[in-house]
């Protein structure tokens, strides 16, 4: 396990970014639960944990004739800034094709500390 | 600042003017000037007089950011050549994407001179590897000679830019003969740049709903129908000496209009009179900018489109910095297929040949 940082230092819906053996990892706090993606996006390698953080927007299949309705589903994912490419934060899947997913890490907190399990 | 010892020239990189930038370069005793200068004093484009463009920056989520560069000055051209190891850049005009709403002649024929002017005064500079292509104002193709006539010959102008967005008469048409007349005598390679991206005023066909729908196909609405008329109507035996560099439409549409189009002459070749060959040979002496490159599963379908349009040859770099689609470099260099002097070529190579620089 490697110490990454104080559970404090991460405020509800952010995210910091840490250098973990040369390696850039960006650690998001959603909703009390800490999750780590690697900060390199799948499509050029953009800083994609720089992005925003944004709750997916969804939309249901409508009646025929009528407009779809448009509602958040209460998942977050990170947008990469280079060219928007988005990803559940939780998965690290693309929010448009799961198959395509940044690499994840394990996570462990203990004593208020964030650990990543490398 | 080449990547491996390649050089690199990103020949399609939109300077971000704004009216305001321009206006000085209007002469004072012409009328249109007061109309360029209105509103334009904190660097807005002044909705009053000038169209804007409804684009995915706006809508998806929206959350791009790209790099923090001022694109509107030097020092951001600079910025960007050092971060993306340009050695060399060709920009194109930002404003030239509304010349598809401009009605009327003179908007275009004003701007596209004192754009020129600005940019041979305040930015290009080939001594540092910085050129830029004249925005033709097609709408008015004598002026638009009289424009390439008048600046063609500066050593930082490598290219005649035409923005293809939903031009009519398609860029075929006889009427625009002057255009390349002019481009053939100044040596310039015409550039056909797609631009009908926008949500709003798509002005193709109406109804989309998504700018999904129209970034995908307005870039290919534009260059499909200027590649059918320029072919069709013999424009590249009309000016044998002229280079033809399409940009911004990406690759996988250049076989399919190929083919389709080798089809539809072999059985009515009777109307395309001035062609001596087939309409995919012409195309495959034509070039093609490679962004955006498409996004396949399999990057060996890359290399079997780069063989049906003519091979690497045929090939230039382009980032499109700082559209929201831009490509990095990178793109072409992780091509495992393509040999060491393949990659040069596309970078930078073939561009240096082709605008002579």
């Amino acid at each position: 396990m490697i110490e990454v940082c104080g559970v404090e230092e991460i405020n509800q819906g952010e995210k910091k970014i840490f250098k973990v053996k040369g390696v850039e990892i960006g650690i998001f706090n959603i909703e009390g639960e800490f999750y780590a993606l690697l900060n390199s996006c799948c499509h050029q390698r953009g800083p994609v944990c720089t992005g925003d953080i944004k709750e997916k927007i969804g939309g249901d299949i409508p009646q025929n004739g009528k407009l779809p309705d448009e509602y958040y589903t209460g998942e977050y994912v990170v947008i990469c800034p280079w060219h928007g490419w988005s990803y559940d934060i939780k998965t690290g899947g693309h929010a448009g094709d799961p198959d395509i997913k940044i690499q994840t890490y394990k996570t462990i907190i203990e004593d208020q500390i964030v650990y990543l399990d490398l | 600042m080449a990547i491996g010892g390649k050089t690199i020239f990103d020949t399609d990189a939109h300077y971000v003017e704004t009216l305001y930038d321009i206006v000085d370069y209007i002469d004072d005793d012409d009328p249109w000037k007061q109309k360029f200068a209105y509103g334009t004093k904190e660097r807005k484009v002044p909705l009053s007089f000038w169209p804007t463009l409804s684009r995915p920056d706006g809508f998806n989520y929206p959350s791009i950011k790209r790099r923090d560069i001022d694109f509107n000055t030097l020092e951001g051209v600079v910025q960007l050549m050092e971060e993306l190891s340009f050695d060399k850049i060709l920009l194109l005009s930002e404003q030239i994407l509304t010349f598809a709403m401009l009605e009327e002649d003179k908007r275009q024929t004003k701007f596209a001179e004192a754009y020129t002017r600005y940019m041979l005064d305040k930015i290009a500079d080939p001594d540092e590897g910085m050129y830029i292509s004249i925005p033709v104002p097609y709408n008015d193709p004598e002026k638009a000679a009289e424009l390439i006539d008048d600046y063609g010959k500066e050593k930082a102008v490598i290219g005649a830019c035409v923005l293809t967005a939903r031009i009519q008469p398609p860029m075929g048409h006889r009427k625009y003969d002057p255009i390349y007349d002019a481009c053939q005598r100044a040596d310039l390679p015409v550039l056909f740049h797609g631009g009908s991206a926008t949500l709003d005023n798509f002005g193709w066909v109406s109804g989309f709903t998504t700018i999904m729908e129209t970034h995908t196909l307005g870039f290919l609405f534009d260059n499909m129908t200027t590649i059918a008329n320029v072919v069709s109507q013999g424009v590249p035996e009309k000016f044998p000496k002229l280079d033809f560099v399409f940009q911004e439409t990406g690759l996988f549409w250049i076989p399919m209009m190929m083919y389709r189009m080798d089809m539809e002459y072999l059985r009515m070749q009777d109307e395309a009179v001035l062609l001596r060959k087939r309409p995919s040979e012409y195309m495959k002496e034509f070039y093609y900018g490679t962004q955006p490159l498409e996004v396949v599963p399999d990057k060996n379908y890359y290399k079997y489109v780069f063989e049906m349009l003519g091979g690497s040859d045929r090939l230039m770099y382009a980032s499109d910095y700082p559209h929201e689609d831009f490509d990095d470099p990178s793109v072409i260099n992780e091509m495992t297929f393509l040999t060491e002097n393949e990659k040069a070529n596309i970078l930078g190579k073939n561009a240096e040949r082709v605008f002579g620089v």
